[in-house]
């Protein structure tokens, strides 16, 4: 029984060793530093689609919506070699402080990353055929976000889409 | 002296179809403490053992996981506290887990009440009639459990004497191995032997009547009644209005108008009745007592 306690003590102290907690302002604190004059792309996140679908949204989540459905605004980030959308989406959402979640590369049988919900507006959350995507370039790109690789001018579009409508329109 | 059980079976499995099964439907911690508090009155009247404090403790480190789980895996919600390894852990989601856990042990309380009260002859009344097997499985497999325990420390005890007298190096795991495998051969046997005792009684053939003691009251109609209308009216404050908490992104009471005020007191009503019974049935059996 005292083996058995140890042992749980010992692993419990490794387990928190290999975690590194924050508060909320050490974490958003944080900026990557930029290197300028280099490459640049532009990230939008955008989700406007709910406002023509309100009916269809989870209650409680009306003021979390903005009113004109732009969720960032076009920004300008520098890139650096091997930057992904996801690498730039994450880097955009904790420089501006905007709630995400994302289910990691090694959680889903696509073996890709994939953003269950950002700024509180999670998939199923307006209707069953709602989520977000990825638009480059205004093409929807057929790869998963943390294995596109960008390049100079690229604009990045993350939209909520509310049906399979909005998809193909 | 147990007043609850001795109702009608029918007036049963319907009180408890409507009670778990508005329970398990709310999230809503002021609901579901209600539940687990008339739950756990009940149980204790029904039992009144040192089994009900593991029992406690059963669902107190049920309700613990749950709590911590949810944190781990949503990371919905607006205030976040801290994050860990990059990834935010909030208020809402700890809340949640927590209302989570409360459902949840909400549920288990009423089904051991339930496994309780509802005995094996109640269940084969049920179902005879429609379903002949169904109901044979579902009292058999409530009875399994409890009954596998049971015969489990006999066996073990048998074989822990027997083995001191004869050669005492044999391992703990090697002697609980031994008795699970006699225990396995003990079920299989076990279960063809009732099921071909069943059958030469003659259990489901048509015409077949067997005896019983339960009277249908006035008292069993009032709670299929009570019961069935709680139901329903539940089932139209979900579609209608709304009595769940919402979590995320932050919490959002439900309004308190006069349709949630009202089913709470009915709620209330219900939760609280059959240990109401009970207490009541136990005064009177003291008063009685002591006058003599």
């Amino acid at each position: 029984m005292k083996k058995i306690f140890m042992a749980f003590i010992v692993a419990f102290v490794t387990l928190f060793s290999a975690c590194s907690i924050k508060s909320k302002e050490e974490y958003y604190n944080y900026s990557e530093s930029n290197i300028s004059g280099g490459d640049s792309v532009t990230i939008e996140i955008t989700c406007s689609s709910v406002l023509d679908n309100m009916n269809k949204l989870d209650s409680g989540l009306e003021d979390y919506i903005p009113d004109d459905g732009i969720i960032l605004e076009k920004t300008e980030y520098q890139i650096k070699e091997n930057d992904t959308v996801y690498s730039v989406l994450s880097r955009a959402v904790r420089e501006n402080q905007i709630q995400i979640e994302v289910q990691g590369s090694d959680e889903n049988a696509l073996s890709t990353v994939y953003v269950e919900g950002i700024n509180y507006l999670y998939e199923f959350s307006c209707g069953s055929e709602s989520g977000w995507i990825y638009k480059v370039n205004d093409e929807y790109a057929e790869k998963g976000c943390d294995s596109f690789n960008l390049k100079d001018g690229d604009e990045i579009q993350w939209i909520y889409i509310c049906s399979q409508e909005d998809f193909n329109g | 002296m147990k007043l609850f059980s001795g109702l009608h079976p029918i007036a049963l499995i319907v009180f408890f179809s409507a009670v778990i099964g508005i329970s398990m439907f709310t999230m809503n911690p002021i609901l579901s403490i209600t539940a687990i508090a008339g739950g756990l009155i009940f149980k204790f009247m029904l039992v009144r053992d040192l089994s009900f404090i593991k029992e406690i403790l059963c669902y107190l480190i049920i309700g613990l996981v749950v709590t911590i789980t949810n944190p781990i895996f949503s990371h919905n919600g607006k205030t976040v506290l801290f994050f860990v390894n990059d990834t935010p852990v909030t208020k809402e989601s700890i809340i949640y887990g927590c209302c989570a856990a409360l459902m949840l042990i909400s549920v288990l309380c009423w089904f051991s009440c339930f496994s309780y009260v509802m005995t094996s002859d109640k269940i084969i009344y049920l179902f005879s009639g429609i379903a002949p097997v169904l109901g044979l499985v579902i009292s058999s497999s409530l009875k399994f459990v409890p009954a596998m325990k049971k015969k489990y420390h006999e066996i073990y005890s048998v074989q822990k004497n027997l083995i001191n007298e004869n050669s005492k190096n044999l391992s703990k795991l090697l002697l609980a191995v031994k008795s699970f495998s006699s225990l396995v051969t003990w079920a299989i046997e076990h279960t063809a032997d009732t099921s071909s005792s069943m059958s030469s009684r003659g259990y489901g053939l048509k015409n077949r009547t067997s005896f019983n003691l339960f009277r249908f009251r006035f008292i069993d109609c009032l709670i299929i009644f009570f019961g069935a209308a709680s139901f329903i009216y539940f089932i139209f404050m979900i579609r209608y209005e709304n009595i769940n908490f919402i979590f995320y992104p932050e919490i959002i009471y439900p309004k308190k108008n006069i349709g949630y005020l009202i089913f709470c007191i009915i709620w209330l009503l219900i939760v609280s009745m059959p240990a109401f019974t009970e207490i009541k049935g136990e005064i009177k059996w003291k008063l009685l007592r002591s006058k003599i």
